[in-house]
């Protein structure tokens, strides 16, 4: 019988459970893109998605025994990379006030899916300049799907505070997308 | 039921483009909707803005390749980690004996890899691709980044050298001596084998080693 692809992939986190820096390689060309792609649009800046896209396989690499495989591997992956940005924007937060720089640095090119009403390159601009708890509300939620309980889960807020971040968000997006 | 006034209905905008507004608030909002435009247009850029963020393509690639600096941390941490954990509050004898374990562990690495090459080297007929172009572009980068680095703490530790013993100063010499030959016989290989993966990734490791090494030799406190 072919070997599924999610059969592969176990086949490959158990070998770089193992220590298989070559299979965790290949665990990483599948999943960055969706890493990178999270990482940028939750710091809106391409430097510091790097840096965090690296940070979250690094850690990946150091859990890499606690993933159980109760889901796939990419979601895990996925997870852990919100809760890497999310540690990093606590930390930064405790640093400076200044909220994010990122409009003029990125907004992708959106060039796979065509989106009419609202221009794709309009909308990563405008997200990338939002403050970070309503940026990093609206990625999660409009963007990502997460739910608001998740949310509240993973920042460590209220599902209040979620809701109002994500109308803060929503706001300022309208607003900008209308000048 | 009674009608929305704007600002009410703008505080349930959220809902109402989510579909969690209930059926009573509905009604009052659509009530109201019906003889407000801009409430409406709001309304209407709001769903605008709900699918255009659902339609965002998930996956975005990096603009470079960013496992050789995951692969070098990753690299490191599985040999050195926890290993030289204890080294400062104990050196000498025991970190010496860590050390050394680090270079014998690198050259012996590498000349392996290397045997293995020149045994197989008939066979070995890897045809560059666009990406392992890439990728040992970047290996590039962080090698020679990591000999920045190393040519910068090799000065720190030169400075100390008053401050350390006899004995620690020559065995973390013998250890970087060992580290340089394997440096320098990648390198040769490389000159013959420029696109091979494997030996930039081989560089990049062994630089790091030189630095865990050097790193913790400049931290060592005074002996002499």
């Amino acid at each position: 019988m072919t070997p599924t692809p999610s059969d592969r992939n176990d086949d490959l986190v158990t070998r770089a459970v193992d220590g298989d820096s070559d299979a965790f390689e290949e665990l990483y060309r599948q999943t960055v893109a969706r890493v990178y792609g999270l990482c940028l649009r939750m710091c809106g800046n391409t430097s510091q998605a790097e840096e965090l896209t690296q940070e979250a396989f690094v850690r990946a690499w150091q859990k890499l025994a606690s993933f159980r495989g109760d889901s796939a591997f990419s979601t895990w992956m996925h997870r852990l990379a919100v809760n890497v940005v999310l540690g990093h924007q606590r930390s930064s937060g405790r640093r400076q006030t200044r909220e994010s720089t990122a409009g003029e640095e990125w907004y992708g090119d959106g060039s796979t899916r065509a989106v009419p009403p609202v221009a794709a390159v309009d909308l990563e601009r405008a997200v990338a300049a939002l403050p970070t708890g309503a940026r990093t509300v609206f990625v999660l939620h409009d963007v990502e799907g997460y739910k608001h309980t998740e949310i509240a889960e993973l920042t460590g807020v209220a599902v209040g505070t979620s809701k109002a971040q994500l109308s803060r968000a929503r706001h300022l997006l309208r607003k900008a997308l209308r000048s | 039921m009674t009608r929305f006034d704007c600002d009410q209905l703008l505080s349930k905008l959220d809902e109402l483009i989510d579909g969690t507004l209930d059926d009573a608030d509905v009604g009052a909002a659509e009530d109201h909707l019906v003889t407000c435009k801009s409430c409406r247009v709001e309304l209407d850029l709001g769903n605008e803005l709900r699918e255009a963020a659902r339609a965002l393509p998930r996956s975005v690639q990096p603009e470079r390749d960013l496992w050789p600096g995951i692969a070098a941390e990753i690299e490191g941490r599985r040999v050195v980690h926890g290993s030289f954990r204890h080294a400062a509050a104990a050196p000498s004898r025991t970190w010496l004996k860590i050390a050394a374990a680090v270079a014998v562990l690198v050259a012996s690495v590498t000349i392996a890899y290397m045997v293995g090459l020149e045994q197989a080297q008939p066979t070995i007929v890897e045809s560059p691709t666009a990406e392992s172009d890439y990728t040992v572009a970047a290996y590039g980068d962080v090698s020679s980044d990591l000999e920045n680095v190393s040519n910068l703490l090799r000065a720190g530790l030169e400075r100390r050298r008053e401050e350390l013993s006899p004995e620690t100063w020559s065995v973390v010499m013998e250890n970087l001596t060992v580290i340089d030959g394997a440096i320098a016989r990648i390198e040769a290989a490389m000159a013959t084998n420029p696109g091979d993966v494997r030996l930039n990734r081989q560089l990049a490791t062994a630089y790091r080693r030189q630095i865990d090494l050097l790193q913790r030799a400049t931290k060592l406190p005074a002996e002499a």
